[in-house]
């Protein structure tokens, strides 16, 4: 099938683009190229886009084409085939007057690929600078017992620990290489899991349950660690990956 | 006697603190030890408070070169990686933590420097050798402000 996408700006629909582009054919929408341009060149069986990116040249062009699109959030209504992608669940009354097919998106693990570098102990995702009283506690712990540490988020943080801001395939590339993984928000959460890998979480979830304050004793007992990791794998199943996810979405959509 | 090739590829060969106690160091280094051949590669070039007794040329020189070569920055690092086909050994000389201060910066950018395979990374004191080996890799050695004797130790 050829599919046809705009640039994904965030990390979810950047997931579910990489596991479409291991099955279809994928032709990039980029930014400021006529879509007129590319359905004239070009036979597209679906049209994959978020809301805020559809243009008025966009909604026209999918019309008169008859394009069945795929939208992520909830926009505006297409005469055509349409099936709407939402990430958390809506009130009914909202979604009283919408057309098109609903999908809710559940989180998934990311199918990414990426570079291998050196391991490390610990990897802190930092998301926001909420996390700077976690962070303070942490650095001094891992300093005074001489850890590796890894610092990686979009706000830059005053610790020399800090690496700067990562992408989506970075992240996965070092969760894959660092012992244990620090997450602040559930993100990264189904990717810990799914690779086997450790976590320390300070929000609740149905992977791991291990606090800020055990962080020593997980450094240390690389049994307990292994143990957690894989609890939190047997939860996670093969269906929890955006190559099905996307699977699904493509089901839906052609059924409808 | 085997003459020991050896080079720094700087930003600019000026009057400034590392260029300044580079040049006192590797002078010391040629007038006392004739084993040693060092050459400065630079971008640019200002007003230097330390004349220079090894020879310092352009940056473009440098692509044939044959020897230990030593960058000083993210900047020269990346110009040590990208041009320098023919150098034996490749250090990054770590005067500065600059990532540290370099405010919004992307990982891979400064992890392809800091934790790329080609180079070799030298501390500064020991307390950037920690630090080095806690969020990049291992450090090859220390070097104090460019100490000629331990200078002699790397090579």
């Amino acid at each position: 099938m050829k599919l046809l996408i705009t640039e994904p700006t965030n990390n979810i629909i950047f997931g579910l683009y990489k596991a479409a582009e291991k099955q279809h054919d994928i032709v990039v929408l980029k930014a400021g190229v006529s879509i007129y341009q590319v359905l004239d060149s070009v036979k597209v069986d679906y049209f994959i886009c978020e809301t805020q990116q559809l243009t008025q040249s966009i909604i026209s062009a999918l019309n008169e084409y008859n394009i069945p699109t795929i939208v992520f959030g909830l926009g505006i209504d297409f005469p055509q085939k349409q099936l709407t992608v939402l990430l958390s669940e809506i009130n009914p009354i909202i979604l009283k007057n919408h057309n098109g097919a609903i999908y809710y998106l559940k989180p998934a693990a990311h199918c990414a690929t990426w570079e291998e570098t050196p391991s490390f102990d610990i990897l802190y995702v930092a998301e926001n600078t909420d996390d700077l009283p976690h962070l303070h506690k942490i650095v001094k712990e891992v300093t005074d017992k001489d850890y590796t540490l890894k610092i990686v988020g979009p706000v830059p943080l005053p610790f020399i620990e800090y690496v700067g801001n990562a992408t989506y395939d970075e992240i996965i590339g070092l969760i894959t290489v660092s012992k244990i993984t620090i997450l602040t928000t559930p993100t990264y959460v189904y990717d810990v899991a799914y690779r086997k890998k450790f976590a320390i979480t300070t929000f609740k979830n149905e992977f791991f349950t291990a606090s800020l304050d055990e962080l020593t004793h997980y450094m240390m007992e690389e049994k307990h660690r292994n143990s957690a990791a894989k609890k939190a794998n047997k939860i996670i199943s093969d269906k929890d990956i955006y190559i099905a996810r996307f699977n699904e979405i493509m089901e839906k959509v052609s059924c409808k | 006697m085997q003459i020991k090739n050896f080079a720094f590829l700087v930003n600019k060969l000026d009057n400034s603190h590392a260029m300044t106690t580079m040049t006192h160091n590797l002078n010391l280094l040629v007038l006392s030890n004739a084993e040693y051949s060092p050459i400065v590669f630079h971008q640019t070039s200002g007003k230097v408070l330390v004349y220079p007794q090894f020879p310092h040329m352009m940056l473009q020189h440098i692509w044939g070169y044959e020897g230990t070569i030593f960058s000083v920055d993210i900047n020269t690092t990346q110009l040590l990686l990208n041009n320098c086909m023919r150098a034996t050994r490749k250090i990054f000389y770590v005067f500065d933590l600059e990532w540290a201060h370099q405010g919004a910066s992307q990982f891979g950018a400064l992890s392809h420097i800091y934790q790329n395979p080609n180079i070799e990374l030298l501390a500064r004191c020991q307390e950037h050798y920690n630090i080095l080996k806690r969020v990049w890799k291992k450090p090859i050695g220390i070097l104090e402000d460019f100490n000629s004797e331990q200078l002699i130790k790397l090579l």
